[in-house]
Order: structure tokens, then C-alpha cells, then sequence
């Protein structure tokens, strides 16, 4: 504006008011996201912390109070009462843990091998294969359970975790190596030329550029352990009782004759944490994973 | 590099492509070819070729065609919400400011969790005698009597594409932000100094910036609408006013033993997201030549 230009001391009295604004909005935007993110969570833990009695109180009461661990006990079988159930989930428990690190290993490190010579290597038929690879992300589990399912019954590997895991594997590669090949590609070539020129080998030009790339690799690592904690429809056809994850567990409790919401709720509790601890603290590496996995 | 060094190479691709050989291509070549066939879980050696009939039984079915419509509904509500919300969310966000990075931690919660827990969660929200929301809505008038949302097939969709879209937003708004904060600064400088309303700003700055990477994150939308099982799965069970396509071909193929209807319609869900991707890739690519 011509007037701005003539009288300088308008625009910073403009300027200030302007970021008052921006920052009053920028603290109604947190305050909105705050209670996005965590009302909900907020009920399931209010649930699994109310005692059966106050629960069905109406109207509903916001605080748990008392608070009761009752739940929580339960379903950790620490009070001796009902032992299939607390078994069931902690077993479901460890079996989640097992084949989601397991696969989660795995897939890293094929990543790397895989997203390493997709960045530094062109031969007939790479763009092909890697184009493949992509369009696999779009058409995941679900187009090729079915002769999955007969494959695995073949191997007998239905209801096993290795079963479990190896599908989780092929579900979450993709997209596992194209952000190591990204990661890769942000690397300077000129680290390997001068270890190429000192008689260094490919295995020790790989392990000197990884810790360069290691933030792509946790980022790969994050996204891929929250993908397979969050399963169900999988584990539901393929690993559905011995081999059976949280998820899986959680669903027999919905729908019995007299719904235990507490225990329900208790489950749900436990179940969250570690993918809540794994975003909460790997945060930065979960933000930039998925901002350049979605570049695709 | 010498040709030797990258022998070397090819092992390193050699897990990838085994992966991707057994449980991905043959897989999905099985599933084209038993879809020209009558095959049963039950006895799959018994077997007859069936032409295009498995397409034929797919496409006259009623329960498909509910399916089919409500999976349209998930994907057209839950594009809209992703979309507009996030634009919002995004361009709020845009500025770093003390405790954003907190902000962004907590809002990512949702995406990291799983769909099967956070309709549990959701379901004690709406349930009519353990849950807050029919009290919520009351106290603010917006509703006269309690309802039973998940039983009731006018409410039951919205409410499943509200667990979908809480799960989904914050994966948006990320993927928005990331294509914001490399806007120059310059441009919006000189905005500012040309005195252009915030409303301007966005209409000719911001939105055309974020135009891009907006086909990004339909096609994420859509991705994640066309795939929904769990939430529906979880919240209401098979109930038909709630299913989608990916219930509808898990029933037949896993309950009816159907396997050959069931991998027809699979196939059909899969080149339906893929011609999907193509148009926003076309969309897309059009929209870089401007």
C-alpha cells in the first residue's frame, strides 16, 4: 500500500496487530487438536478406570471417582478371577509384540538392500520393477488373500506367527523401500566414490552411507511397526485363535451375552500403549516418514 | 562401477523380488485365473471353469450393489471431511510457533492407533447407556431424545465415517503441511504488502500452492475409504447398512466359501483403485502443465 511506504510507522502497529491475531488462532488450533486427538482416548481410559456400579449411572459421570483398578486387574489376571481371559490377552499381547518387531526387522532390512541399490543403480527393467513395487502399495493384502490363505494352509502356516508375519512383510516392503531409496538418494555419492577408490567393497560402502541414512530407517522402522500393530482384517482370517494379536483378542470380548465395557475398555487401554509410546517419542521420525511416503 | 561389483547387487535385491514373487504376483495371478473358475474354500480341487459367470453373479448381486453404494458414501464423506478440514488444520498450522511440534505429536495419535481399537473407543462414546454423546447433544439441544446411533441405518454410516475420518485427518493435514512449509516466504510477503485480505491470500496464494499435492492426498483419501474393513467391521458387525465392498467379499469368500465370486470381486475392487489412481495421476499431470 502507497501509504505504508510513505508513512513507515503505520506498518509495524499493523504488523503487531496481525500476529496477535495469528497467534491467538495458532492457540485455538492447538486447543481444538488437543481435544481431537485426546477426548476420545480420554473416555476409553475414563471407562476402564469406573467401577460397574457407577458406570451405568445415568447421566454418565466425566471422572471416574473413585477410580477403581478392578478392570485392569482383571484382564492381567492379577486378581485371579477369570483365567482365560487374562491368558488370552496376554498372550494376544505378546504374540502382537513378537510378530510386529519380527516383521518389522525384516522388512527393514530388506529395505535397505533394496531401496540402497534402487538409488545407485540403474539396469534393465529397474524403473519396471520398481514401478511394480509402487503399485503394489495401492493393491495391499486384500486383493490376494484368498490364494494366500491357500498357500498358507499349504505350508501350514494359518494361525502361526510366522505366517502372520511374513504377510505383514509383503504388506509393508513397498513402501519401506521407496522411503530408503529417498533417504538414500539424499546422500551424497561421492562418500562411496572415495571409499571405492580406497579397495572398500559394496557391503562396506553400504554400512558407511547407513548411518547418513539412519533417520530414513527409524522413520521406516516407525511406520511399519504401527502398520502392523493396527491389523485386524488380516490376522482375522489368518491368525485368528492361538496365533491371534490385541486386535484380534479385543473383538471376542465386543458381542459376548453381557458386554464388560470396563474390561473392554481396560484391554483397549493396554492395547494403545505401545503405539501410542512409538508415535509420542519417535514423533519426528513418524511426521517426516509420512510426509515423504505420500510424495509417491 | 565394474560389472563384478554390481553382481553384488542383484542378492541384494533377491529378498525384495522373492517377497514380492510369492506373496504378490503369484498370488494375484492365482486370483485372476480362479476368478474364471467355480471354486469352494471347502474343497478347492473341485473345480469347474465358470467363464465370466463369477463377474456375472458379482455384478447382479443386491448385496454388492448396497456395498458398492456404501462404500461410495465412506469415500465421497470422508473425501470431503479429509479435504476441507485439512486444508484448514494445515494452513493454521503452517507457522512454527512455540509447542507446534507437541501439537503435531498429538495430533498424529490417531493415525498410529488401530482402527479396531478406536472404534471400540468410539462405540463407548456413542453407546446410549455408557456413552457421553447422547448426553453432549442433549445438554446443547441438538438432539431432543437419546438415540441408538449404531443401530439406526440413517446414523450408523455417518458414525463409522467419523471413526474413519479421525484415524485419517491427521495423515492429511501432515501430508498438506509438508507442502506448505516450502512456500516461499517472498510470496506471501508481497501479498502482505500489496495489502491483500486473508481471504485473497488464500484464494490466490495458498490454495493454488496446495493444489498439487491435493491429488495426493485424495488419492490417500480414497485409498483409505476404499480399503475400509475394520471400523464397519468392528462398530456393527456385517449389518448391511454399513458394509462395505471389502465385508461383502470377506463374507462371501470366507463364510459362503465362494472363492471364485470372492476373488471376481476382489479383482474388480482392486482395478477400480487402480483406474482411480490413473485419473488423479491424468488430474494430476494436467494440472503441472498449467
Amino acid at each position: 500500500m502507497v501509504e505504508n511506504r510513505r508513512w513507515p510507522g503505520i506498518r509495524p502497529a499493523r504488523k503487531l496487530h496481525r500476529r496477535t491475531n495469528l497467534a491467538a488462532l495458532q492457540a485455538a488450533v492447538s486447543a481444538l487438536i488437543l481435544l481431537y486427538s485426546l477426548l476420545p482416548l480420554y473416555w476409553l481410559l475414563r471407562t476402564s478406570l469406573i467401577s460397574k456400579e457407577d458406570l451405568l449411572k445415568a447421566p454418565p459421570a466425566l471422572l471416574p471417582s473413585p477410580a477403581t483398578a478392578e478392570h485392569f486387574a482383571r484382564i492381567l489376571g492379577l486378581d485371579g478371577s477369570s483365567h482365560v481371559i487374562s491368558a488370552n490377552f496376554v498372550r494376544a499381547f505378546w504374540n502382537s509384540a513378537a510378530v510386529c518387531l519380527g516383521a518389522t526387522a525384516a522388512v527393514c532390512a530388506i529395505a535397505v538392500l533394496a531401496g540402497y541399490v534402487f538409488a545407485r543403480w540403474r539396469f534393465p527393467g529397474s524403473r519396471a520393477l520398481f514401478g511394480l513395487l509402487l503399485v503394489t502399495m495401492v493393491l495391499p493384502a486384500y486383493s490376494v488373500m484368498l490364494p494366500l490363505y491357500r498357500v498358507m494352509t499349504a505350508l501350514s502356516l494359518i494361525d502361526t506367527g510366522l505366517g502372520l508375519g511374513l504377510i505383514y512383510v509383503s504388506a509393508f516392503m513397498p513402501l519401506a523401500v521407496w522411503l530408503m531409496r529417498s533417504f538414500f538418494l539424499t546422500v551424497p555419492i561421492e562418500l562411496e566414490e572415495a571409499a571405492q577408490m580406497d579397495g572398500a567393497g559394496r557391503w562396506r560402502q553400504l554400512f558407511l552411507v547407513l548411518p547418513l541414512a539412519a533417520p530414513g530407517l527409524i522413520s521406516a522402522a516407525t511406520i511399519t511397526f504401527l502398520s502392523c500393530w493396527s491389523q485386524y482384517a488380516i490376522p482375522l482370517v489368518f491368525a485368528s485363535s492361538k496365533a491371534q494379536p490385541v486386535t484380534v483378542f479385543l473383538s471376542t470380548l465386543v458381542g459376548k451375552t453381557s458386554v464388560e465395557y470396563g474390561l473392554m475398555a481396560a484391554g483397549g487401554v493396554l492395547s494403545i500403549l505401545p503405539p501410542l509410546l512409538v508415535a509420542v517419542f519417535l514423533n519426528r521420525y513418524l511426521v517426516a516418514g509420512l510426509m515423504k511416503g505420500a510424495g509417491r | 562401477m565394474k560389472r563384478r561389483d554390481n553382481d553384488i547387487f542383484l542378492l541384494w535385491l533377491l529378498p525384495m523380488a522373492l517377497v514380492l514373487l510369492c506373496f504378490v504376483i503369484l498370488p494375484l495371478l492365482v486370483t485372476v485365473v480362479d476368478s474364471l473358475y467355480s471354486v469352494s474354500l471347502l474343497n478347492v480341487s473341485d473345480r469347474s471353469f465358470a467363464g465370466a459367470d463369477n463377474y456375472l453373479t458379482v455384478l447382479k448381486d443386491a448385496n454388492v450393489r448396497t456395498a458398492a453404494g456404501n462404500t461410495l458414501f465412506y469415500t465421497v464423506v470422508s473425501l470431503t471431511a479429509e479435504t476441507v478440514l485439512g486444508i484448514a488444520a494445515a494452513v493454521a498450522l503452517k507457522e512454527k510457533y512455540r509447542g507446534r511440534s507437541v501439537i503435531l505429536a498429538v495430533l498424529s495419535i490417531p493415525w498410529a492407533l488401530p482402527p479396531m481399537v478406536n472404534s471400540m473407543t468410539w462405540k463407548l462414546i456413542f453407546d446410549p447407556s455408557v456413552g457421553i454423546l447422547n448426553e453432549i447433544l442433549l445438554q446443547w439441544g441438538v438432539i431432543d431424545a437419546y438415540q441408538v446411533w449404531l443401530n439406526n441405518p440413517e446414523l450408523s454410516k455417518w458414525c463409522v465415517t467419523t471413526v474413519h475420518v479421525w484415524k485419517m485427518l491427521p495423515f492429511i493435514v501432515i501430508i498438506m503441511l509438508a507442502r506448505l512449509q516450502t512456500m516461499p516466504r517472498e510470496i506471501m510477503e508481497a501479498a502482505e504488502t500489496d495489502g491483500a485480505s486473508a481471504v485473497q491470500k488464500f484464494r490466490y496464494f495458498t490454495f493454488p500452492y496446495l493444489r498439487p499435492v491435493l491429488f495426493i492426498t485424495l488419492a490417500q483419501g480414497t485409498i483409505g475409504a476404499v480399503h475400509l474393513f475394520d471400523e464397519p467391521y468392528a462398530m456393527t458387525g456385517t449389518a448391511l447398512d454399513t458394509r462395505t465392498l471389502l465385508i461383502q467379499d470377506y463374507l462371501t469368500a470366507f463364510r459362503e466359501y465362494n472363492l471364485g465370486t470372492g476373488m471376481a470381486l476382489a479383482l474388480l475392487i482392486s482395478v477400480s483403485i487402480l483406474l482411480l489412481m490413473v485419473l488423479y495421476a491424468k488430474l494430476a499431470g494436467r494440472q503441472e502443465e498449467w
